[in-house]
């Protein structure tokens, strides 16, 4: 069988996808090999991870009393959901006496990243139009489709309260990269996991890509006319898949240089660190380390997002050891993917934080899983994080003020996403003043900077 | 035909005969919307059909057209063709190994494949029974390529991606999945309501959203949410032409509330497996764990005490599926599947009056709403906006089709895997790509459902798989497959395209601009391509097919390819 591959570089052509020809000279090309550099990376966990579980009540009284919510998991019977209190990883934080919370025994990594003030954890985070609470519920707007898949998925990437329509959206990764005026190219946002909602934007596709996969430039030469004829089409669909297509092979060539390349730090560390693991979200953490490495040979910008994330959270069944088997991916995979940030001397400049479609029931259901709930608890890992834990606690009695009237036994987020992607996009440098057109319900939420991050 | 519409349709091909616009010529794109006739839906089914209107047609009642599809259509016509495959008995999925599942046996498939099938080694049977996803998009990209009932198939392929179950999950049971699809299969021009009843029933369906088992004491929510969000009334209040109705703040209004899906959870409670799992298509009840509590359902719909769970569920189906949002939910998606991603409201009205009411009082009638869907002027007659993105498993299929040979389905399913639409693999109960998608253009307003799932590597993918295909001429049966199953994949191109690969490019690639885009290729790429293809030499056989395998592979890769009208 005759195999014909003619590797032929592409960029003179100039069929880039939507950057405008003037654009602003905020940050030079070689900005990104200065200090200047910071790149953002979302993990998404995808179905609603279950919080609760993630980030647990340590003290005792509050221990058992999170029992009695979900009874703690029987590994002979397999029956119920809760985490044994002799089993968490209790998190010491300086100048607060005892622990109050525990990390769930499958996420030891972070628990001695959090020692080492390299993780922040948030409580109670989720969607909101602007804060409510149990009394106030009927008279306040809340997100829509609470509870639903794709709508929370949407809302956790956009923010906005209402979804405009197609061609309109900008995922908040968008907005922030936008705001900042920079000349970026087609690597400024990269995804391994899919195509995303927090990438979205109507002038600019991210790239998106499968980890670690070489992509099979196919007879470049007779395609070049093709595409360019499909770009001139009056026929939207057509034109739009003319220029997908222009920039796969555009970009091919960069992305599998780096993808073939296995000698270099970032993926010797990582291996080392991952314990030679590069399935699933290891991969994709892989290889943004890889591209993090190589951001020079892409002429990346001084600021680039990437979205990286695995599904399996939507724990509604035999909870116990599902979600075990994920979180502990999670902490082997941010582990080993911080080891490789170090070795390329990235510490303080790269930032992995989790975002999740919503938390889930405190109640454990009758098939030893819990459903589908609102606020949860997150993660962010990094240098230039500064560690501890942030929010408060919801109460949990019955009628509280946090828990949603009519939502079963969901709580009523603290923490609005806005607030803490807004945290997230100060550090990255969107200005002051621009946060409040990237995030517009900022200003409905008391606290702009929920201070997690070092500035 | 009557000697006036002889007449019209004779001075008809006078007028293309003197006008270039008709078939596409000059600098212009194809004209894929001739609108012949006189210009109204009467007029364009009566109308001769074109060949590169049978081909278009053709991409949008079957899995790609062939040489023989194309003739009987423009014999037929496009009601009559459409009613013949109305008509056809309805395939089967194969069910090699998968037809002797003994129920209750425990681990039996070891035995079973050595003792029944013994040219079967344990470990292909084991994989084929459980393997996760392999056997069941196999059996299903066969039937695709092959089997007669091909409208019935689209359909059938269009609810598996609405009303979604997925081997990529704990449910790796091939059987289970065969019968899941078998059943909508079996179903698709049956009726709507029916169609619900036993999706909710379906043993593999009652694991898959966890409603087997669901007890009163903590009603399992997740069967009863997708049932609303995505089988029925959707998220949002709709129009009957599938535009969302706004509040007066401009805002969309939501269908239901978390009350309601606590409601139904409790209503649909009392499901069990049956004895032998997947060897029945429907759970069983159990009224012990069944919930007898009075519950509030859509539009103030009282359910009271007492009730039996099989009658709960009946009153539920009829709940969800008399609210007049189901019409245009279920409508809209179908058009989407079926025809174009973008359709105009008035189409949608058009269709869903026809679901509310198929002519003769009944409601929910697939077979009248797929005509409706097909022998509509938008179908017929695109405007230039309308078109999607072919999915993955068509541009497969399609290929296979249109040039001619034969497929066991494997190598189709390692290329929809790559292209992220696996059969029957979607990563969760959203299927593999969201109906609101938006087409990554500046300036647009459209959604492209299929864009969702197009990345660097799956487009790059297309291409690949293809000329891996078109070069390949034959993929020897995969080693780990039944060998009883297997077979490979073989093309067989026409012997008419390799002489017409022996002469002049340019009418090959004219030939080959109709039988695969349908006549969309632009002047200046179909002079490209014959450039590219006429540049090789053509004296031997050899030389003959690299130029006719050249000449498809670029006319498949055109964007207008990909893009259908």
């Amino acid at each position: 069988m005759q195999r014909r591959r003619l590797i032929q570089a592409l960029s003179a052509w100039g069929l880039r996808t939507g950057i405008p020809a003037s654009a602003l000279l905020a940050h030079s090309v070689g900005q990104s090999q200065s200090q200047d550099y910071k790149a953002l990376v979302c993990i998404y966990l995808f179905g609603g991870n279950d919080g609760y579980n993630m980030l647990v009540p340590y003290e005792t009284a509050a221990h058992a009393n999170y029992l009695t919510f979900r009874p703690e998991y029987n590994s002979s019977t397999r029956q119920g959901v809760g985490v044994a209190r002799n089993a968490l990883l209790p998190l010491s934080v300086q100048g607060m006496g005892s622990p109050q919370m525990g990390l769930h025994p499958s996420m030891p990594r972070t628990h001695a990243r959090f020692g080492s003030g390299q993780v922040a954890l948030l409580k109670n985070v989720g969607t909101l139009v602007e804060p409510v609470t149990r009394s106030s519920y009927n008279s306040k707007r809340l997100p829509i489709g609470l509870l639903a898949h794709d709508t929370q998925q949407e809302l956790s990437m956009l923010t906005t309260a209402e979804t405009q329509g197609a061609g309109t959206e900008r995922g908040w990764g968008s907005r922030m990269i936008e705001s900042m005026n920079l000349q970026g190219n087609s690597f400024t946002k990269v995804s391994f996991q899919s195509v995303n909602r927090w990438m979205q934007s109507p002038t600019q596709s991210p790239l998106v890509t499968g980890a670690n996969q070489i992509i099979p430039i196919v007879q470049a030469g007779p395609m070049a006319a093709l595409i360019a004829q499909g770009n001139g089409s009056s026929r939207p669909f057509t034109k739009a898949y003319a220029q997908q297509m222009a920039a796969a092979y555009a970009d091919a060539g960069k992305v599998n240089a780096i993808f073939s390349a296995h000698s270099g730090t970032a993926e010797q560390a990582f291996l080392g660190g991952s314990a030679g693991r590069s399935h699933g979200l290891y991969g994709q953490l892989l290889a943004v380390a890889k591209f993090l490495e190589s951001r020079q040979s892409l002429n990346a910008p001084s600021r680039q997002i990437f979205f990286v994330g695995i599904g399996g959270f939507d724990t509604h069944a035999e909870q116990f050891s599902t979600h075990a088997s994920l979180l502990s991916d999670l902490d082997g995979a941010v582990d080993a993917f911080m080891t490789a940030v170090q070795a390329i001397g990235l510490s303080n400049q790269v930032t992995a934080f989790t975002l999740s479609d919503f938390g889930r029931t405190l109640r454990m259901n009758a098939s030893n899983g819990t459903d589908h709930a609102w606020a949860s608890h997150n993660m962010v890992w990094g240098a230039a994080v500064r560690g501890g834990v942030y929010g408060r606690d919801a109460d949990w009695t019955a009628g509280s003020e946090d828990i949603s009237p009519y939502e079963q036994m969901s709580i009523i987020p603290s923490i609005s996403v806005q607030q803490y992607a807004a945290t997230l996009s100060k550090w990255f440098g969107v200005g002051d003043a621009a946060l409040n057109s990237v995030f517009p319900e900022l200003p409905l939420f008391g606290t702009a900077n929920l201070g997690f991050m070092k500035s | 035909m009557d000697s006036w519409n002889r007449c019209k349709a004779v001075l008809l091909l006078l007028a293309c005969a003197l006008l270039t616009a008709c078939g596409g010529g000059g600098g212009t794109e194809g004209q894929a919307n001739a609108d012949t006739g006189d210009g109204t839906v009467a007029g364009l089914l009566a109308a001769p059909i074109t060949e590169a209107q049978a081909v278009r047609f053709l991409w949008k009642s079957s899995f790609g057209p062939t040489t023989e599809s194309i003739a009987r259509l423009r014999q037929l016509g496009y009601a009559r063709f459409v009613d013949e495959q109305l008509g056809l008995a309805t395939g089967t999925y194969s069910d090699y190994l998968l037809d002797k599942w003994a129920p209750n046996a425990g681990n039996v498939e070891f035995k079973f494949c050595e003792t029944t099938y013994p040219n079967e080694s344990a470990g292909r049977c084991y994989d084929w029974i459980y393997n996760r996803g392999r056997a069941p998009s196999i059996i299903f990209l066969r039937s695709a390529v092959h089997d007669a009932d091909q409208l019935r198939l689209r359909m059938a392929f269009a609810l598996s991606q609405m009303l979604v179950v997925s081997v990529n999950s704990d449910e790796r049971h091939a059987y289970g999945m065969r019968s899941y699809q078998q059943m909508l299969r079996q179903n698709a021009f049956g009726n709507y309501r029916d169609i619900l009843v036993k999706v909710t029933k379906h043993p593999y369906m009652g694991a898959w959203l966890n409603l087997g088992g669901s007890h009163a004491s903590r009603p399992n929510e997740n069967y009863p949410r997708e049932l609303l969000q995505l089988f029925s009334v959707g998220t949002f209040l709709m129009n009957q032409d599938g535009t969302y109705v706004l509040n007066a703040q401009g805002r969309r209004i939501e269908t239901y509330k978390q009350a309601h899906i606590e409601a139904f959870s409790k209503a649909l409670t009392g499901w069990v497996f049956p004895p032998g799992f997947y060897s029945s298509e429907a759970m069983v009840v159990d009224e012990s764990r069944h919930d007898k509590t009075p519950k509030i359902l859509l539009n103030g719909q009282v359910i009271p005490a007492g009730t039996s769970a099989q009658q709960d569920l009946e009153t539920v189906i009829s709940n969800v599926f008399n609210h007049p949002n189901t019409g245009p939910f279920v409508v809209k998606q179908l058009i989407q599947f079926l025809v174009t991603s973008n359709p105009s409201p008035a189409y949608v009205a058009r269709v869903v009056r026809v679901f509310n009411n198929n002519g003769q009082g009944v409601r929910g009638d697939m077979r009248a709403v797929v005509r409706a869907i097909l022998l509509d002027s938008e179908a017929l007659s695109p405007p230039d906006n309308a078109g999607r993105l072919l999915e993955p498993v068509l541009t497969m299929t399609g290929l296979v089709r249109a040039i001619g040979g034969t497929t066991d389905g494997a190598y189709l399913d390692q290329a929809a895997a790559a292209m992220q639409q696996r059969p029957f693999a979607a990563p969760s109960v959203f299927n593999f790509y969201p109906p609101d998608f938006a087409l990554p253009l500046a300036g647009s307003k459209l959604v492209a459902p299929q864009f969702g799932i197009l990345t660097m590597s799956t487009l790059t993918q297309r291409l690949e798989h293809a000329q891996n295909f078109l070069w390949a001429g034959s993929i020897p049966a995969e080693a780990g497959l039944p060998v009883g199953y297997a077979r490979g994949t073989r093309l067989q191109w026409p012997a008419a395209w390799l002489q017409m690969a022996a002469g002049q490019a340019a009418p090959l690639v004219e030939m080959l601009n109709v039988r695969l885009t349908g006549g969309t290729l632009t002047a200046a790429q179909k002079n490209h391509i014959a450039a590219q293809v006429q540049s090789l030499p053509a004296t031997t056989e050899a030389q003959r097919l690299e130029r006719l395998r050249l000449a498809t592979f670029l006319v498949y890769s055109s964007p207008q390819f990909m893009t259908h009208r």
